[in-house]
């Protein structure tokens, strides 16, 4: 009975991750496999061609390095910015604490194409933050920040912000202060204290957090198209371009599975490498 | 009726009160959110579409319902409301942004629209595909009016399955501010730009304007498909790579407005809606040729009204309605007799009817030339 509890229990997780998980994977999986034989017209079959395509792609290994190097850059920015704040909200919080967090979860509340042009018109030539720079004599001339890596990193780290400071503020905020007073006790100085006893505790929220902002930033692809240029294609735009422009599912199927693969790889090392002790 | 969700969500970010042209405008970013919907469109898709529906016949009253899947923007506001009353027909609005979001959205299946409006060069495939049924030109007495260039052309030789909407061209959008000597007219200053404009130009993503407008900079065929000339398309386009601020099909409207684009590759109708919010942008035919290209109404294989959709073709056909529509949204007429109707200055303004010293194309991909486009066109942007 009490097995047969357990069972219902996983069913409608199981089937919903089934349904809109796998089944599509699925579909991948077969496109993969297929062939193109025209514009938009594909042939189902067993071809493995597409993936020594898409290895073959142009502009793929530069285009993958770019992705990962813009996501690690984005994903340090976030952890850099997230972790003060998120150890604010939970040591300092107090009664605020949730009322912080929503106004962290806020931007959500939009669209991320109407955040993404925000910041299209606050980077630009005439932007809000070259006019204000050249305003106040700052610069003497307006920086071209659109197009740039610049532009492209800053708002991915701005974007996936969020999800760098739940999982932190939630490891922060288990962290027993018994603990941080034990060690003041022992006469642990507070950089000692932080390095022994709070940003261990914290390292399972750091490693979530750096799963969730690396893995979608990586894939990311929209952020390089708007604010982006003809120097800051993403390995997401390749796959992009194959599906849309292109109308080759076969070998943007096989693109995404690649990309998945080398975001698997990338979440398994940061797991191994940070993750260690704390799992 | 399914809604265009990320078209209506782009026309939320872009549509301005008193801009009223430009079709194309409305973003392509929106097949952007839609990428993830391509994977979606994978069921039911065949080697040849494979969408099976019984003809209608020739007796079976249709529903008084009318689905028009056209661009945003891309109608006056009198139209639908007239045709509704003179016909008792409902008609259902929706709008996409790019053709590959309305090729992603056939190919996904069964859909409840009765006349898309795909570009020209696009017919072939859906062809191919077998994603379309034949117009009842039976019910279209008004094709007579038709401009003849848009008859039987090659992308529908027999005639079938197109009945033009409107025309344009690609040109040159440019701001006169920031080109030197304010005015330009060739495809040089796009292909050897000046070196102050490093920077501040950009091509459209389109694997036809890409191709087809280097090939009549190079002095070849427009419709080559040569190795040789492709590797020069290829050459060219990549040594001017550098000095590009980006390839897009639906910022440049927004970046040219906001002077961050000085010199754009773009459509005729999408570069007078920059100009109608910013008077230094302008719009040049290049004299060496251009493109010129028509969207045309076809009828899905599954519309469920494909009378319905004849009868609206015909009313548009109608030159005074041909007139009112194209007056509006700033493009070309294929309708002869509806030139007299449209105001002298939109007749006169070259950008729009060009004079026929100036060549234009009309460029259809099918056949092999689909494959060697796409992939030179491919090599210039992952290069």
């Amino acid at each position: 009975m009490r097995r047969f509890t357990g069972t219902l229990l996983v069913l409608p997780g199981a089937l919903w991750l089934l349904v809109l998980f796998f089944v599509p994977l699925g579909y991948v999986a077969v496109y993969s496999v297929a062939t193109n034989v025209d514009f938009a017209v594909v042939s189902f079959g067993f071809d493995l061609s597409n993936f020594r395509q898409a290895l073959d792609t142009p502009g793929l290994v530069a285009s993958t390095i770019r992705a990962a190097t813009y996501a690690l850059s984005a994903t340090l920015i976030a952890l850099v910015i997230a972790y003060p704040l998120a150890y604010f909200i939970a040591r300092r919080g107090g009664h605020y604490k949730n009322f912080l967090i929503v106004l962290i979860m806020l931007p959500f509340f939009s669209s991320y194409l109407i955040r993404v042009f925000a910041w299209v018109t606050l980077l630009r030539g005439e932007g809000v933050v070259n006019t204000a720079l050249t305003g106040l004599g700052v610069l003497k001339e307006p920086i071209g920040f659109l197009g740039t890596p610049f532009a492209v990193i800053i708002v991915l780290a701005y974007d996936y912000l969020p999800f760098m400071v739940l999982p932190l503020y939630v490891a922060l905020e288990r962290l027993d202060p018994a603990l941080l007073e034990a060690s003041k006790d022992l006469g642990a100085t507070k950089s000692v204290t932080f390095a022994k006893v709070t940003w261990p505790l914290a390292m399972p929220g750091v490693v979530a957090g750096l799963l969730l902002v690396f893995v979608p930033a990586l894939g990311d692809f929209v952020t390089a198209e708007l604010v982006g240029g003809v120097r800051t294609q993403v390995v997401g735009q390749v796959v992009y371009r194959q599906f849309l422009s292109f109308q080759n599912y076969p070998l943007g199927s096989a693109l995404a599975f690649l990309l998945m693969g080398i975001s698997l790889l990338a979440a398994l090392l940061i797991t191994r490498i940070l993750g260690r002790e704390s799992f | 009726m399914p809604r265009d969700r990320d078209g209506n969500e782009l026309n939320l970010l872009i549509q301005r009160p008193g801009a009223r042209i430009g079709r194309r405008q409305a973003m392509r970013v929106a097949a952007l959110l839609g990428a993830a919907g391509a994977l979606d469109a994978c069921s039911g898709d065949t080697s040849t579409g494979g969408q099976s529906q019984s003809a209608t016949t020739l007796d079976t009253p249709e529903e008084k319902v009318l689905n028009f899947y056209n661009w945003s923007d891309y109608i006056d506001e009198k139209t639908i409301p007239n045709f509704q009353k003179q016909n008792g027909i409902k008609v259902n609005y929706d709008n996409y942004s790019s053709n590959e979001d309305l090729l992603s959205k056939m190919r996904a299946g069964r859909t409840q629209y009765d006349i898309i409006v795909p570009t020209n060069w696009f017919v072939p495939t859906y062809l191919r595909l077998d994603l379309l049924q034949p117009i009842r030109m039976d019910l279209v007495p008004n094709a007579k009016n038709l401009d003849p260039t848009f008859v039987k052309a090659d992308y529908d030789p027999e005639g079938k399955y197109t009945i033009p909407w409107q025309w344009g061209t690609t040109g040159l959008g440019y701001n006169t501010t920031k080109v030197p000597g304010g005015e330009l007219d060739s495809w040089k200053s796009l292909y050897e730009p000046d070196a102050g404009l490093s920077g501040k130009i950009s091509m459209l993503r389109e694997v036809t304007d890409v191709i087809a407008s280097t090939l009549i900079y190079l002095g070849k065929d427009p419709n080559s498909t040569d190795p040789a000339d492709m590797k020069a398309v290829q050459d060219t386009v990549r040594e001017l790579k550098p000095k590009l601020k980006k390839f897009t099909s639906d910022t440049y409207i927004d970046e040219l407005t906001a002077n961050e684009t000085w010199l754009a590759q773009g459509w005729s109708g999408d570069v007078f809606q920059a100009a109608d919010e910013n008077d230094k942008v302008t719009y040049v035919i290049p004299k060496e040729g251009s493109l010129q290209w028509a969207d045309v109404m076809c009828v899905p294989k599954t519309a469920p009204h494909p009378k319905n959709a004849a009868k609206f073709m015909n009313y548009v056909l109608d030159p005074k309605i041909a007139a009112q529509i194209s007056a509006y949204v700033s493009y070309g007429t294929p309708v002869t007799a509806a030139k007299q109707l449209i105001p002298k200055e939109q007749l006169d303004d070259p950008s729009i009817y060009p004079p026929s010293s100036i060549k234009l194309h009309i460029v259809t991909l099918s056949g092999p030339k689909i494959q060697t486009w796409q992939t030179a066109f491919d090599g210039i942007l992952s290069s």
